[in-house]
């Protein structure tokens, strides 16, 4: 499986990824293409391109080799893209070679994939800080958004100190102090606006004026503010004057302080300074008395580097700054060693072109001591008093790379530039002149590349009480250096710290001490008279870091090819020296060791052993995936087969309770009883009050309320009629009654059924009693019985059961019994309702053996259904048998089409207890309807009342509701 | 459809007698006129065992009710007594002397001043929860049918009452004749029609065996 590394965090990834899986940016440009296929020859494949250092194929987008990590493209040309359409890009637009979206032409890096856009050119390559692993920490972990109103520190100042200075360790906290004062300092104001960044005064954002001291503002080239002549030192000024020349332009941020020190391999000319000219602070180092003045101080305590003020020996004094470091200061006790000096390693070089970079050695001029902008740092070595030349800190001479070994007794810090020298002799040292931008050939030990930094005019003077910080920056102990150099001042007034530099001097420079300049153990003053000696790294007599001391121009391309990363070049293990012998190396934290990019060199990836290709599964036709057993990838169905369902008790219970809760769905349930609100049971009493006392009302007025129906109903006269067409006995023939109607109609069906029976017997035509329905016998049978009594009564006729009338009594089977009955009723029939079982031998029934043998059907019911049944099944078998319809008012609309058909299949029809009123009018016999006619009329009338009068109200109380709304 | 094979001899069984009696309205065959009656008279046979089995179904189910005692299970006892009350007394009558069959004078006393009593007195309070309901007709919110109903109510109510001498004649009378007799009437006609167009599709479908109970 090919590989394909990527060229945002340079993973390898496999060749059929598009996306990098590590950091998802693209692998292949969209136009690119497929990846080429590793068994095709890449020479021969398009879209290839052979390493010319390797020789292994890569795509043709890439620049440099996914194998070797050589370049695959000259620097300046572009990747080619196939399938990239230059021409179609617009003015101003550059495509991403990786990605291939569209970019602003201003851009260097892709904003999608952070992919390169434009190729690093030669010199920004090698000029560019060789700190690709801060770098691309920072690619991949982007600097956090400051919050509004904090701090914004630049990626730099982020950083912590030791990153710079050395291994991390307790003297690193002391260190920070100084950052953070800066950054205190500089809160609300552009990240850059610190006094790392005014001291290299590379393109460094100025400070506002009310924020940078004043004499850092003359080392960085600005008008300082107008402030008391008090509070400017002298050699600030002297150091301002100097420094008032057209600052260079402003380098770029990647620009090396290397390159600037580069300038100082040209010899410059020494500067005579006399001893007048030499930079107050070397005076006042070399006087050892003059107290620091207060107006030395910057102008904010707060502006003070904390290793400057750790220097003056102050405890709890805020960080000062480089100039009050450097201020004449009772030399510190020497166990008062600050710690950034006792922790500080030398740092990697690439990691000098930054802001944390020693800034007294950016300030130091070589060839740029007077283009460069004097920073911050380098107006700390504004002129002072001029020291004498002979106490030129070794230190500094080593910082300038020089053999010359510091004296231990001229211990001065290699970054900062002593603000109090030595009193010196008035021999301007070396190191100052280099300073100064002079062709110093000795310049202090260490400081090669320190000059470009400074602008020192006057060396300290030698012999002159070195203060206290100085002392203690050397340390207690000083080691003799192999050499003194020349202008070496006499220790006794040194810091510590200067001592402690002075110890580890030259001498070590062959074994590259892994420890700060400033350690106190090897620290070498810089400040001495003894002639510089020609700087090599090897003799420098201070503890020169790396860095620097890969900055001397002779050794510049030493230092540059040590940087550069060579495809063939070692990996450089941890803890090793970068350049080699003298210094010793930073060891990384673990962490920062972790995000160490994998080296190009030796990143080969070892050629694919496992060839095994997936062929089942998921992950089919895929490579480098572990192999799955086989009962995985193909799995199979189990043999074991379950017969029973294994069931726990939970869920037996939470079974169980479904089925219950589904079983009481199925149940009904009791209607909840609601009870009606009071004002409906009020209304409803109200009307059934109303009601009764319509009702009653009559029988206490009497009888005439209502008069009786004047005319009769054609439909009642017809029954009339037929009644009384009938054949008088002895010819009568019996009449079949049928009573199909039950006890709860017979209030409105009796006066009209006995009003016709009545007429019937009154004419003395039998009459038979027959009912379909089970209570209609009994209602029959009851009727019949009391008609005939009252005819007796009121008549004087005699009409016997048997021979009279007579009650058949129930046909059961409903249309179909009354089929039979119609067929034979002989069949039907063997006894009576009164059970006697002669029915068909009595004189009434004799002649009766079928259903036309009866004079006339009279069909007395209240339901349609039984009339349509008699209508039915009756008609065939009784043609020429008359029928009348005695029926209710509700079941008149569906009798009468019976009536009105043509041939009416109906005689005649008596309806309702009006049409019983009217058959008794017309009949002269009068029953019962006439005497319910009153309270039949007072009953609907008071009811059409109700309901009229009822429906009123209630719509205008809808109407008032709906207005409401 | 599908018919089991006992299903298929009872379907044939009842589509030929269905048949047979069919046949002898249209065909004057007199042994098709006998087949007919006697079918007839077996069906009312039926009709009346029916009627039997129906008290004795009515009466397990009370039994059961009481016996489970649920709901309501108190007027079932009322009930399975006076069932047997009234079968026991009619049974016992003619020993009694009380008359025979069901005309004996315990029946006709039941009959008299309980069934008829009741019924009679239920079917008066109607009235009063008829008119109660035509008094609420319109609380609710009104509609085209309700308004019609109750106007069509008030007319058939004022036109069937009798009409007092005193108050003029609105003619409602009139109206409520024709009210009764034009669309009442055609309303009446087309549902006579289409209960008999129903009535002739159920017997077809049930001689066809295509209805229940033969089919599935």
């Amino acid at each position: 499986m090919a590989v394909i590394r990527c060229q945002s965090c340079g993973k390898p990834n496999p060749d059929f990824l598009e996306v990098c899986q590590y950091c998802d940016a693209r692998l292949k440009p969209l136009e690119a293409g497929p990846a080429p296929e590793a068994a095709a020859p890449p020479a021969e494949q398009p879209g290839t391109i052979r390493c010319p250092a390797c020789g292994k194929p890569n795509p043709n987008f890439l620049e440099v080799c996914q194998f070797c990590d050589a370049r695959l493209v000259p620097l300046g040309t572009a990747p080619s893209l196939e399938a990239a359409p230059a021409s179609a890009e617009k003015p101003g637009v550059v495509r991403c070679p990786a990605c291939g979206k569209p970019n602003p032409a201003t851009v260097d890096v892709c904003q999608y994939c952070d992919a390169r856009l434009n190729p690093l050119a030669a010199g920004e390559l090698e000029a560019a800080p060789k700190l690709d692993t801060l770098d691309r920490l920072r690619a991949i972990v982007p600097p956090p958004e400051p919050e509004p109103g904090t701090f914004a520190p630049t990626p730099q100042q982020a950083e912590p100190d030791w990153m710079w200075t050395g291994a991390p360790s307790k003297d690193a906290d002391a260190a920070k102090p100084a950052v953070e004062d800066a950054r205190s300092a500089a809160t609300g104001t552009p990240a850059d606006d610190d006094w790392m960044s005014s001291l290299r005064g590379a393109a460094a954002q100025p400070a506002p004026a009310e924020e940078v001291p004043d004499w850092l503002k003359g080392a960085s080239g600005e008008e300082p503010a107008a402030a008391p002549a008090e509070e400017i030192p002298d050699w600030l000024k002297d150091m301002r004057e100097e420094s008032a020349q057209p600052a260079p332009p402003a380098a770029p941020v990647e620009e090396d302080w290397m390159s600037s020190l580069r300038g100082a391999a040209v010899p410059s000319e020494p500067a005579a300074t006399p001893s007048e000219e030499i930079p107050n602070w070397l005076k006042s180092m070399r006087a050892e008395a003059a107290p620091p003045e207060p107006a030395a101080a910057p102008a904010s305590e707060a502006e003070i580097p904390d290793w400057l003020k750790a220097a003056r020996g102050e405890e709890s004094a805020p960080p000062a700054s480089a100039i009050s470091a450097f201020t004449p200061e009772p030399a510190a006790p020497a166990e008062e060693i600050p710690d950034w000096l006792k922790s500080a390693a030398p740092p990697e070089p690439a990691a000098a072109p930054t802001d944390e970079g020693p800034d007294w050695l950016k300030a130091m001029p070589g060839a740029e001591a007077d283009a460069a902008p004097p920073s911050p740092a380098i107006s700390a070595f504004t002129p002072e008093p001029a020291t004498p030349a002979e106490e030129i800190p070794d230190w500094l001479q080593s910082l300038r790379g020089t053999e010359a070994t510091v004296p231990p007794a001229e211990p001065a810090p290699a970054v900062v530039a002593p603000a109090a020298a030595p009193e010196a002799s008035g021999e301007e040292p070396d190191w100052l002149q280099s300073l100064r931008g002079t062709e110093t050939t000795a310049p202090p030990t260490g400081a090669e590349a320190a000059p470009a930094t400074f602008a020192p005019e006057a060396a300290p003077e030698a012999g002159a009480e070195e203060p206290d910080w100085l002392q203690s920056l050397r340390g207690a102990e000083t080691t003799a250096p192999p050499e003194e150099p020349a202008g070496a001042v006499p220790t006794e007034g040194e810091p510590d710290w200067l001592k402690a530099l002075g110890e580890t001097g030259a001498g070590t420079a062959g074994a590259a001490p892994a420890v700060s300049p400033f350690a106190t153990e090897e620290f070498v003053s810089p400040f001495t008279d003894q002639p510089p000696e020609t700087p090599t790294l090897d003799t420098a007599t201070g503890p020169m870091p790396d860095w620097l001391a890969a900055m001397r121009p002779g050794d510049l391309s030493d230092a540059l090819a040590a940087i550069k990363p060579e495809p063939s070049a070692p990996a450089r293990q941890p803890g090793t020296a970068l350049f080699g012998e003298g210094l010793e190396q930073t060891a990384l934290p673990s962490w920062l060791e972790a995000m160490r990019p994998v080296e190009v060199g030796e990143a080969q990836l070892p050629p694919e052993t496992d060839t095994y290709q997936e062929s089942v599964g998921l992950l089919a036709g895929m490579r480098g995936i572990l192999r799955a057993e086989v009962a995985v990838a193909i799995p199979r169905k189990s043999t074991t087969q379950v017969h029973q369902l294994e069931v726990s008790e939970v869920h037996a219970s939470q079974a169980e309770l479904l089925a219950r809760l589904l079983a009481e769905e199925a149940e009904a349930r009791p209607e909840a009883k609601r009870r009606a609100p009071l004002a409906l049971l009020l209304e409803r009493w109200l009307v059934f009050a109303l009601m009764a006392t319509a009702l009653l009302l009559p029988f206490a007025f009497g009888s005439g309320l209502f008069p009786a129906p004047a005319t009769i109903g054609l439909d009642t006269q017809a029954a009339y009629n037929v009644v009384e067409t009938l054949p008088a006995p002895p010819l009568a023939k019996p009449a079949l009654i049928a009573f199909d109607y039950d006890p709860a109609q017979g209030g409105e069906l009796n006066p009209a059924a006995t009003a016709l029976v009545a007429h019937l017997m009154h004419r003395g035509v039998p009459v038979v009693g027959v009912s379909t329905r089970l209570a209609g016998a009994a209602v029959g049978d009851d009727l019949l019985h009391k008609i005939a009594a009252d005819l007796q009564t009121s008549h004087s006729l005699s009409y016997t059961y048997g021979t009279h009338y007579l009650n058949l009594g129930y046909i059961p089977g409903g249309p179909v019994g009354l089929l039979q009955f119609a067929a034979a009723p002989r069949r039907l029939f063997q006894r009576d309702f009164a059970g006697s079982s002669e029915v068909w031998t009595t004189p009434l029934m004799t002649p009766v053996s079928r259903l036309s043998d009866f004079s006339l059907i009279v069909l007395i019911t209240a339901t349609p259904d039984s009339a349509r049944a008699w209508v039915e099944q009756t008609r065939s078998y009784a043609q020429g048998v008359k029928m009348l319809a005695v029926v209710s008012a509700g079941a008149d609309p569906l009798v009468r089409p019976y009536y009105e058909a043509a041939p009416p299949q109906i005689a005649g029809m008596v309806s309702g207890l009006r049409g019983a009123a009217q058959y008794e009018k017309q009949a002269g016999l009068p029953g019962a309807a006439g005497e319910r006619w009153d309270v039949f009329g007072s009953g609907l009338l008071a009811a059409a009342v109700i309901i009229l009068v009822g429906n009123l109200i209630n719509i205008g109380m809808g109407f008032v509701r709906r207005r409401k709304k | 459809m599908k018919i089991r094979f006992w299903g298929a001899v009872l379907t044939a069984i009842a589509v030929s007698v269905g048949l047979i009696t069919l046949l002898g309205y249209f065909v004057n065959v007199p042994v098709l006129l006998s087949l007919r009656l006697q079918f007839v008279a077996w069906a009312s046979i039926l009709a009346a065992v029916a009627v039997g089995l129906g008290a004795l179904n009515l009466l397990g189910v009370h039994l059961k009710k009481i016996s489970d005692q649920s709901g309501g299970w108190l007027y079932s006892i009322f009930l399975v007594l006076s069932l047997l009350g009234v079968i026991g007394a009619s049974m016992a009558a003619p020993f009694l002397g009380m008359g025979s069959g069901p005309a004996n004078t315990t029946n006709a006393w039941v009959f008299k001043y309980i069934v008829a009593a009741v019924g009679t007195a239920l079917s008066g309070l109607l009235i009063f929860f008829l008119v109660f309901a035509g008094y609420r007709l319109l609380r609710r919110r009104p509609s085209v049918a309700s308004v019609t109903f109750l106007i069509v109510a008030l007319v058939s109510i004022l036109g069937m009452a009798p009409q007092l001498p005193e108050l003029p004649d609105l003619g409602l009378r009139d109206l409520w004749i024709w009210i009764s007799q034009v669309p009442a009437v055609a309303g009446a006609r087309g549902v006579l029609l289409g209960i008999a167009l129903g009535v002739i599709a159920t017997g077809l479908r049930i001689l066809l065996a295509v209805d229940r109970p033969y089919g599935e």
